[in-house]
């Protein structure tokens, strides 16, 4: 099917000649860590990355094609990432779209519990991981304030899992499979698969909120095995219908968000292989943001997000999720200068588990019309992880991270 | 409502305005003489904007190419590009799409307005790098537009209703025969405690507007000139903002510019942004 809709693409769109638009980014980027003291991970990369997008248009008709390249050998980060791929056409009423895709379901900044229908490249950025297109077609019904989008996903498109050396991988192992389960908790080699989705988008005056079902395999709650050699791990993907939505109510000096999920998996554990449990379970994150202007045209925005896993127990919660129950204060600080500068600082703390907390800062400016420079700092304030036990933030126990990226467009 | 983005986008040459009129149009001169002969300096500055609006409504949709010049007080220039769509909403305030196409970080960028007439507008922001769109509160009125001497509660549509308004009087400013109002802002997040504003008369659109901090003190000054006729409506055709306590200018210049455009409400969603 992915070879005809690609056919289907090149063919219509050069049928009509030039009518592209693009967009490119290269990204040089480093990231450099504190020394782990351990001989099979990587402590300092450098990538470079390149992003285009290109969109066409041409009456009703209109596709886009974004694609991602980086080249990252010493931290075997090298890929070749598709992010979408689409051709639509707009009918009075309706649209069709049909190909790789790539939604934002998205209202809060940190925690995203309805925002699942991407799957995501885990060696990327550790609070905001790069999606992946889904391949898919999906029918759009508009009216003025609202929007119905029916999907149907045909095929699996997986996680990207950090490599065994990068730091950023929290099982220290070699992922060798991912592979949907079966209802006994098997592994199935299948790619096509039946996946569905619904969703309902609208803004009444001060409120916007969707709501949606979705019937698919879950890649943001996978159970991974580990078999015979325990370098290895199995990924399964359960199957899930998750029903889902978000909020977002804008009060007189500050929003609220909501993003909420329930996940009700067909798939019970049924073998004796060490994995974690994927149980039935609501995930629900809302939060408060308060805008306020500073002098000179500058402002500021703080943050507070809270996000909990509700139906599991505590140990149950910690082996599914890394952010189970969890409080996030942020900040960011746009100064809205020529140059753009900005500055984003948050804390992620664990409510459950003791002594874990993400710090996170970042600063981006523009050099010039065309480059802009980003510097981050992250660290990681977690207990040392104990044998096999890789919950929560143990596996990043004191991690500290340096990252810093130019970034040329064209 | 059409006389919000008069506010910020018409313009004149100023060497031509010595050989046209001055003057009202004759029948906005009868109706306006006929309602201010009953009202106070409070009620006439009122009228006259209502009057203002009135005539400046039905324009259906408007399409812009525009240039944002900022200036540091050094004279170091840069140059924003940006394209605009308006659509008159009956009843309502207008709705409008600005869409950046530089610097190169943001292009693609398109912030969604639907102004409101009394209450906050409602604003969302798409980020094409992420494909988000985020509502976002518009309380942040007074922050700066690119970098630029523009605050985006200029850039806003300038609805009747959000102001009290009153009438100073009539002066002649750069030739031009103009009525001056007093402007303050109901809304007690905008980063302005009063306007002092020149209403051309022919033109139905500011020459000037004094800004005032809320301190009171004098904060900007903004020109309105070049304004160009498109059938029955002005428009300026370029801006000039100076900053009168850093010395910065910014200047907004109109490159094309299209009236009574058949926008479908529906192209200003929420979900064409994305599109």
């Amino acid at each position: 099917m992915i070879h005809c809709l690609l056919l289907l693409l090149c063919v219509t769109v050069s049928s009509w000649g030039s009518n592209w638009k693009h967009h490119f980014e290269l990204h040089q980027e480093i990231r450099s860590f504190n020394n782990d003291q351990s001989p099979f991970t990587r402590d300092n990369s450098y990538s470079i990355k390149l992003h285009n997008r290109s969109k066409w248009k041409h009456n009703r008709w209109s596709a886009n094609f974004s694609k991602l390249l980086r080249r990252d050998p010493s931290d075997h980060r090298d890929s070749y990432l598709i992010q979408e791929l689409w051709i639509r056409k707009d009918f009075d009423n309706f649209s069709i779209t049909a190909g790789s895709q790539i939604h934002d379901w998205t209202a809060l900044e940190a925690f995203h519990p309805a925002d699942v229908i991407n799957a995501r490249n885990l060696d990327s950025d550790f609070e905001r991981p790069e999606k992946i297109g889904e391949w898919m077609l999906n029918l759009e019904i508009p009216d003025e304030e609202s929007v119905w989008n029916l999907y149907y996903m045909p095929h699996l498109q997986t996680q990207m899992f950090p490599k065994i050396n990068s730091r950023l991988n929290p099982l220290r192992t070699s992922i060798v499979n991912i592979q949907i389960m079966d209802s006994s908790s098997n592994l199935i080699p299948e790619q096509k698969v039946e996946q569905f989705g619904i969703r309902y988008e609208t803004s009444r005056d001060d409120l916007d909120y969707s709501f949606h079902y979705l019937n698919h395999y879950d890649r943001q709650n996978s159970v991974l095995f580990t078999q015979n050699n325990m370098n290895n791990t199995h990924v399964g993907l359960p199957k899930v219908e998750q029903i889902g939505g978000t909020l977002v109510s804008i009060f007189d000096d500050s929003s609220f968000k909501l993003e909420w999920a329930y996940r009700n998996y067909s798939n019970k554990i049924q073998h004796n292989l060490p994995s974690n449990k994927v149980l039935d379970h609501a995930s629900i994150a809302a939060g408060l943001e308060f805008p306020r202007q500073l002098n000179h045209g500058a402002e500021i925005i703080y943050l507070v997000e809270l996000q909990t896993l509700v139906g599991p127990s505590s140990q149950e919660r910690a082996q599914m999720n890394i952010f189970q129950r969890d409080l996030l204060l942020g900040a960011r600080f746009a100064r809205n200068d020529i140059q753009g500068t900005q500055i984003t600082g948050s804390m992620i703390f664990d409510l459950e588990r003791s002594k874990e907390i993400l710090s996170q800062l970042s600063f981006s400016r523009r050099i010039n019309d065309m480059q802009k420079y980003q510097l981050g700092l992250r660290y990681i304030d977690a207990p040392p992880k104990v044998s096999l036990d890789t919950s929560g933030l143990k596996p990043f126990h004191n991690d500290f991270q340096i990252t810093g990226s130019l970034i040329h467009y064209f | 409502m059409q006389f919000t983005y008069l506010l910020m986008f018409s313009f004149v040459f100023l060497f031509e305005t010595h050989s046209v009129s001055t003057s009202l149009p004759s029948n906005i001169q009868s109706t306006l003489e006929a309602q201010l002969a009953t009202a106070n300096p409070a009620s006439a500055g009122l009228v006259i904007s209502k009057i203002y609006e009135q005539h400046n409504n039905g324009f259906k949709g408007e399409y812009g190419e525009m240039q944002l010049v900022i200036m540091n007080a050094q004279n170091d220039k840069v140059t924003r590009v940006m394209t605009q769509k308006i659509a008159e909403v009956n009843g309502e305030g207008d709705r409008s799409i600005i869409e950046f196409a530089s610097p190169a970080d943001v292009k693609g960028t398109r912030l969604l307005t639907h102004t409101m007439k009394t209450k906050k507008n409602k604003q969302w922001l798409y980020l094409p790098s992420i494909k988000r769109v985020k509502r976002i509160n518009s309380r942040n009125q007074a922050v700066s537009f690119m970098g630029s001497e523009f605050y985006y509660e200029d850039l806003a549509s300038q609805e009747v209703e959000k102001y009290s308004h009153k009438l100073i009087g009539s002066e002649v400013l750069m030739g031009r025969s103009c009525f001056l109002l007093e402007r303050i802002p109901k809304d007690k997040h905008s980063g302005y405690s009063k306007l002092l504003v020149w209403l051309d008369k022919q033109f139905l659109g500011p020459l000037k507007i004094d800004y005032f901090d809320r301190k009171r003190e004098l904060l900007k000054t903004a020109i309105f000139s070049n304004y160009k006729q498109h059938g029955k409506w002005w428009r300026q055709n370029k801006i000039i903002m100076s900053n009168h306590q850093t010395s910065k200018e910014s200047i907004i210049v109109w490159t094309g510019q299209e009236l009574e455009k058949n926008y479908k409400s529906k192209d200003f969603s929420k979900r064409n942004l994305r599109n």
